[in-house]
C-alpha cells in the first residue's frame, strides 16, 4: 500500500516539475524574445502604410484606364504571416536553444514551451493585424477624400471574429510548419542549403503542384472544419517537429 | 496635395528613419527599452487598434453601409441595331443624349471622325430612316447608354465621343490623350471572404466594366447622300 502511493507521490511531482519548468520557460521565452513583437508591429505598420496604396489596374478599350485602390486587411494578414515564419525560425536557432541552458530542462519541456509561446505569438500577431485592418479601414472611410467610393463591402461582427480566428488558425498552421522545417534544419548545416533547393526544386523546376495541399484548407468553406484541419495539422506537425528535436541535445 | 503613392513612400520612409534612429540610441544604452516598457507598447497598441474597431465597426461602417450607390443596367443596344430578323428595333428614349436639326447642302451630308484616341473596335452604328415628306432637313439623334463598372454609373468620368454639328458635317471628336480613372474601395479580408458562400462585388478577381454604346440616328429626306469613313461608321438603312 505505502509502495503504490509513494509511486503515485512520486509522479506527482514529476508531473509538477514538469508543468512548472513549462512554465517557467514559457514566462522566460516572453521575456527573451520581447522584441519579437515590435518587430510585429513595424511590420504590421509598414503593411498597412502600404495597404493605403495598394492597388488593382484595369487598363479597358479605347482610351480608358481605372485604377481601383482596393483596401482591405490581406495585406496586413500577409506580412504578419511572414512575420510568424520568421519567428519559428528564429525558435528553432541555436542561439536560442543556449538561452535554454540556464534552466534545468528537457528537450520536451522546451517544445512545449516553445509552442505555447507561438500560440501566444499567433493569437496577438492574428488578433492586431484584424484590428489593424480596421483602422486602416477606417481612416480610408473618413479622412481619405481623393477617390469616389466604387464599392463597399462592411464587415459584421461575426465576420470579424471569424477572420481573427482564421488569421489565427492560419498562422498556428505556418508556425508549425516552419518551426518543423527549422528543427530539420538543426540536424546538419547542409541542409540549410538542401531544403530551400529541394523545395524550389519541387515547385518552380519539376511543377509540383501544391494547389491540392493549399486548397485543402483555402477552399473549405465551414468554419469549424477549417478549424478542425489546419489545428489538426499543426498539432501533427508540431509533433513531428519535437520528434525531429529530439534527436537533438538541447545545447550541442 | 500630394498623392497616396508618395504619401506611402514618404511614410515608410519616415518609418525606417525611426527605426534606424531607436536601434541608434538603443545601442548606445540612451535609449534601452525594457522588457516592462516593450510590452507596454504593445499592450498600448492592441488598446488603440481595438477602441479604433469599435469606432470603426460601430459608427463610421454603418454611416458608409447606408450610401447607396444606384446599379444601372442598360439594354445592349447593338442587340437593337443589329436584330436577329435584319429589322432595326425601335430605340429607347430615355438613352437619348442630344438631338440635332440640320440644313445639308446640295443634299449631302458627311459622318466623320475628326480627332481622339480609339482602338480598332471602335464602331458607331448608323441608323438612316428616310422620310417621305417635303422637309429637306436632316434629323440627328445620338443614343448613348452609361458606361458602368461593377454596375455603378461613371458616364460622368469617363465621356464617349461628342458629336458636333457644322454646315453638312458631323463630326465625332475624343479625348486624345489617355483617361484614367481612379476610385477605391474598401472589401472584405481575405480570411472572411474564404466562408461567404459569394462575394458580389470581389473587384480582385472580377471586374464588370461596360463601355457605353453610342447609336447615331438620322432621319432624312429622301435622295440625301450620305459619306462616312467605312471604318468607324456602320450604316444601317432602316
Amino acid at each position: 500500500m505505502s509502495l503504490i502511493q509513494n509511486k503515485v507521490q512520486k509522479n506527482t511531482v514529476i508531473h509538477v516539475n514538469f508543468l512548472e519548468a513549462v512554465k517557467k520557460q514559457y514566462h522566460y521565452k516572453l521575456h527573451a524574445h520581447h522584441s519579437m513583437f515590435g518587430t510585429m508591429i513595424i511590420m504590421q505598420i509598414i503593411a498597412g502604410l502600404l495597404t493605403f496604396s495598394n492597388q488593382i489596374y484595369s487598363v479597358n478599350s479605347n482610351n480608358i484606364d481605372i485604377t481601383v485602390r482596393i483596401i482591405s486587411a490581406d495585406l496586413i494578414i500577409g506580412l504578419t504571416f511572414l512575420w510568424i515564419i520568421i519567428m519559428a525560425f528564429q525558435l528553432t536557432t541555436k542561439a536560442s536553444k543556449n538561452k535554454m541552458v540556464t534552466f534545468v530542462t528537457s528537450k520536451q519541456t522546451n517544445h512545449l514551451a516553445n509552442i505555447l509561446f507561438m500560440i501566444t505569438l499567433c493569437f496577438i500577431g492574428g488578433l492586431t493585424a484584424n484590428l489593424l485592418g480596421a483602422f486602416v479601414k477606417m481612416v480610408v472611410s473618413v479622412m481619405d477624400q481623393t477617390d469616389p467610393f466604387i464599392y463597399f463591402a462592411g464587415t459584421s461582427v461575426s465576420e470579424f471574429a471569424t477572420g481573427i480566428l482564421a488569421t489565427i488558425a492560419y498562422m498556428l498552421l505556418i508556425a508549425s510548419f516552419f518551426y518543423l522545417i527549422g528543427e530539420i534544419v538543426q540536424i546538419h548545416s547542409i541542409l540549410i542549403i538542401i531544403i530551400p533547393s529541394v523545395l524550389v526544386g519541387l515547385l518552380f523546376i519539376l511543377g509540383v503542384n501544391v494547389e491540392p495541399i493549399i486548397g485543402f484548407y483555402i477552399f473549405t468553406k465551414s468554419l469549424s472544419i477549417m478549424l478542425v484541419k489546419t489545428l489538426v495539422t499543426a498539432f501533427l506537425l508540431f509533433f513531428a517537429a519535437t520528434l525531429f528535436g529530439n534527436r537533438l541535445e538541447v545545447r550541442r | 496635395m500630394i498623392n497616396v503613392m508618395t504619401f506611402t513612400v514618404l511614410a515608410i520612409f519616415v518609418v525606417i528613419i525611426v527605426i534606424f534612429v531607436i536601434q541608434k540610441f538603443s545601442s548606445n544604452q540612451k535609449l534601452n527599452l525594457t522588457y516592462k516598457t516593450k510590452y507596454k507598447v504593445l499592450f498600448s497598441y492592441i488598446v488603440v487598434l481595438l477602441f479604433a474597431t469599435v469606432i470603426y465597426l460601430s459608427f463610421v461602417q454603418p454611416k458608409m453601409a447606408a450610401i447607396k450607390i444606384e446599379e444601372v443596367h442598360a439594354p445592349i443596344l447593338y442587340d437593337i441595331v443589329y436584330g436577329e430578323d435584319g429589322q432595326v428595333g425601335e430605340l429607347p428614349e430615355q438613352f437619348i443624349k442630344d438631338e440635332w436639326e440640320m440644313e445639308p447642302i446640295n443634299h449631302e451630308i458627311e459622318i466623320a471622325l475628326t480627332s481622339g484616341m480609339y482602338d480598332a473596335y471602335f464602331s458607331i452604328p448608323v441608323v438612316v430612316e428616310e422620310r417621305n415628306d417635303q422637309n429637306q432637313n436632316v434629323k440627328a439623334i445620338l443614343y448613348e447608354t452609361p458606361t458602368t463598372f461593377l454596375d455603378r454609373d461613371i458616364s460622368e468620368q469617363v465621356s464617349l465621343a461628342k458629336l458636333s454639328i457644322e454646315g453638312n458635317q458631323l463630326s465625332f471628336y475624343g479625348e486624345e490623350e489617355y483617361i484614367t480613372v481612379y476610385f477605391r474601395a474598401i472589401d472584405k479580408d481575405m480570411t472572411v471572404k474564404q466562408f461567404l458562400a459569394s462575394h458580389p462585388y470581389d473587384v480582385g478577381n472580377y471586374f464588370n466594366f461596360e463601355q457605353g454604346e453610342q447609336v447615331l440616328y438620322l432621319s432624312v429626306p429622301k435622295k440625301i447622300k450620305i459619306k462616312a469613313d467605312e471604318e468607324f461608321f456602320d450604316i444601317i438603312t432602316k
